[in-house]
């Protein structure tokens, strides 16, 4: 209320208020009517009400904020210490790969915005923010503040639409699909991508990129990255990439960096690059050179002593050697692999790279090639060479064939024993064929590669042998038996869904045949048999000897116990 | 054998192998030696170490991961894939898997506790924050001016 001296103001009438009043007195000291005075204590008082009202909201809102902060405390996933939370946040960090999610699902975005406690411990692990790609590219200033001195990796990958939508999975990523049109390097900025990227530099650790086009090798020159460690480019479909020959820096201006992994796929680096050398996992997928020869993919691992993981996948090469001849005079030695994989080379290639390397009896070997009469023989070490070069062959105790008939494969694995560490995986692909599964062509293959599985890798001492999906009408008695024959220290045969009666008239003993001398037991599970083919392998050996275990399998009847046990006694 | 009393004055004897599984304890029993003294677990309920000596049992027999595995571990990605066991085993109510995880912290169990992270991980994972703070029983308590920090964030990730 206005006062009658016309110079002062309380702010409540204090005859009917409980609060104190306080008084405004501003003077009118430029003596100006007091009309506009009075307007210009109005506009004062107005400014300090609406402050005041701002101040009291705010203060409102943070008690609100408090008031909440204490009700989330009773949710019980408040009990979880935050050190325990911030591991949970790092186990979330792999829904970064779904592309096509909007980012505000993924983390560490999502969790950074749940709550004020989440917030914190999220913006408080330096490692929640280490990996940029294009999706939070345009937060790549706050990730670079967030994650502090951590190493990051930058990865600017395009998928394809059908990309699994779960997060379940955690398999190689390199191994999803991917499709062709994901970061438009047309429609981006490209180079702004890098831009805030670049004064970290010293911080990158791993780089993926794909979509590279020709052009791009021309503006996209990256300064030196001293501690890059891992390197994976990938195809761009551009065909320039394939008709001009790439620098052998690129993608780097100069200076290039010591990398123990480099993967590449459809993008020809010149063998000449020195990325090519220390490394520790190589990975080179659907490239052509055809300029290169076998000899080039051993220097590559000569000059990578401490080798641990190597794929050579669809390299297609312009020169091929004596498929008699190995490369090297002396073998290389290859301490660290633990694994090798070979899938659809030329067998000759192959066969040259197997027969110049020495790995170590725990590496795992896998091989995947098209099926051709004899593709064992041309693709493995001459039988002279074979246990020096690859001695894990040899560290083989269980041994599985089998058939899928869907894919028109056959696959052979071995491993240190049954349910142990995989040695080796053969996949054999045959023609697709709609009657695959009565006759050729994955029948004749399935023949060939039992029929000449002994010549091409003899004496394993293999002690338990398993059939899976194999039968009768896919594989011969005669392939049976070369096949079991050829390992003389089996204890076990198994057959699991096998309709195959006759495999086991071959482990009869008759006059003139006597395969597995040693056998222990013989497991039947899900696969056919009668009675009777069991009563001659029983009566042809030692029954005491002998266990045989038989689960859901046809054949048998009430009587089918009772019966061999009597044999047994 | 080992004799363990919970918070609510319950024992259990379990085979030292399978009470080993626990750092925690692994360490009491080896300060204390042989002894028939009851080991006292405070921070545990009868309900929640019955299932925490579940997964131990269960697992009495692989190798405790050393300290290389643990360093190894920390710097490679880590998945949220748990093997078939122990998914059908942690598949309980919220309340029990946290009260899972807070023990297999305070016993220093890090498999379980792994597999405990792993499952919540598993529930955030695509989800939205007001998607998650429904799933947990959350309520956005950010202050005003939070409030407009995220925003300005979630601007700049749709500014593309």
């Amino acid at each position: 209320m206005w006062h009658t001296d016309d110079r002062s103001f309380t702010t409540h009438d204090s005859a009917h208020s409980p609060c104190p009043a306080i008084a405004f007195h501003i003077p009118n000291t430029d003596a100006c009517d007091p009309v506009s005075h009075r307007d210009k204590e109005l506009e004062i008082i107005a400014v300090a009400c609406t402050y005041a009202v701002s101040v009291v909201t705010a203060y409102a809102t943070s008690l609100i904020s408090i008031a909440r902060t204490h009700r989330n405390h009773m949710s019980p996933i408040y009990r979880i210490p935050e050190e325990v939370l911030s591991i949970i946040f790092e186990f979330t960090k792999s829904s970064l790969r779904n592309p096509s999610r909007p980012l505000s699902t993924k983390a560490p975005v999502n969790i950074s915005q749940v709550s004020r406690r989440w917030r914190g411990v999220a913006l408080n692990n330096p490692m929640l923010w280490t990996a940029i790609d294009a999706s939070n590219a345009p937060l790549a200033h706050l990730y670079m503040e967030r994650s502090r001195s951590c190493p990051l990796h930058i990865e600017l990958r395009n998928y394809s639409e059908d990309y699994p939508s779960s997060d379940a999975s955690d398999e190689d990523r390199h191994e999803l699909a991917m499709g062709d049109a994901a970061y438009d390097t047309q429609s981006e900025d490209y180079q702004g991508f890098f831009r805030p990227l670049l004064p970290h530099i010293e911080r990158w650790r791993g780089l993926s990129l794909e979509g590279l086009f020709y052009e791009d090798f021309e503006t996209l020159k990256l300064p030196h990255a001293p501690n890059l460690d891992c390197l994976r480019l990938f195809t761009s479909g551009d065909t320039a990439l394939s008709l001009e020959s790439l620098p052998p820096h690129a993608p780097f201006d100069q200076r290039l960096p010591k990398l123990s992994i480099l993967e590449l796929e459809d993008f020809e680096l010149p063998f000449t690059s020195s990325m090519f050398i220390g490394l520790k996992e190589l990975y080179l997928h659907y490239l052509t050179y055809p300029d290169g020869a076998p000899q080039d993919l051993l220097d590559i691992i000569v000059a990578c002593p401490l080798l641990e993981k190597v794929k050579f996948e669809h390299i297609q090469l312009g020169e091929q050697p004596d498929p008699v001849l190995r490369l090297y005079s002396k073998s290389i030695l290859c301490p660290n692999l633990r694994s090798m994989e070979l899938y659809f080379m030329e067998p000759s290639t192959a066969r040259s790279i197997l027969s110049s390397i020495v790995i170590p009896p725990t590496a795992r070997l896998a091989i995947w090639m098209y099926h051709h009469d004899n593709c064992l023989g041309d693709i493995l070490p001459p039988a002279a060479l074979l246990a020096q070069c690859l001695p894990n062959l040899f560290a083989m105790r269980a041994l599985c064939f089998e058939i899928r008939p869907i894919f028109s494969q056959i696959w052979i694995t071995g491993k240190t024993c049954e349910g142990g560490i995989e040695l080796l995986q053969l996949q054999l692909q045959c023609p697709y064929s709609s009657f695959t599964y009565m006759h050729t062509p994955l029948s004749g293959a399935a023949e060939d590669v039992a029929s000449n599985f002994g010549r091409a890798l003899p004496n394993l001492p293999v002690h338990t042998l398993s059939f899976l999906a194999v039968h009768s009408y896919q594989l011969s008695e005669r392939a049976f038996s070369e096949f079991v024959g050829s390992m003389s220290a089996i204890t076990l045969v198994s057959l699991n869904e096998c309709d195959a009666p006759t495999f086991l008239e071959m482990l009869a003993v008759t006059t003139t045949r006597h395969l597995c001398p040693s056998l222990q037991a013989l497991h039947l599970r899900l696969s056919y048999f009668r009675t009777p083919l069991l009563d001659d392998i029983i009566k042809s050996r030692q029954p005491q000897n002998l266990c045989i275990r038989i689960t859901s399998s046809s054949g048998t009847d009430e009587y089918t116990p009772s019966g061999l046990e009597s044999l047994a006694e | 054998m080992v004799n363990l009393v919970t918070s609510d004055n319950e024992s259990f004897t379990v085979e030292k192998a399978v009470a080993s599984r626990s750092v925690l304890i692994k360490n009491m029993l080896e300060d204390v030696g042989e002894s028939d003294q009851p080991i006292p677990l405070p921070n545990v309920t009868a309900s929640v170490l019955k299932k925490v000596l579940e997964y131990c049992d269960h697992h009495k027999n692989e190798p405790m991961p050393t300290s290389e595995d643990l360093a190894a571990e920390d710097t490679r990605k880590r998945t949220t894939d748990i093997g078939e066991w122990d998914q059908k085993f942690i598949q309980v109510d919220q309340e029990m898997l946290f009260e899972i995880i807070l023990a297999a912290n305070y016993l220093d169990i890090k498999p379980l506790l792994d597999v405990g992270c792993k499952t919540v991980a598993n529930m955030i994972k695509g989800k939205t924050p007001e998607e998650i703070r429904k799933l947990f029983n959350i309520v956005n308590d950010f202050t005003p001016e939070e409030e407009a920090q995220i925003k300005k964030e979630n601007e700049w990730a749709e500014d593309r």
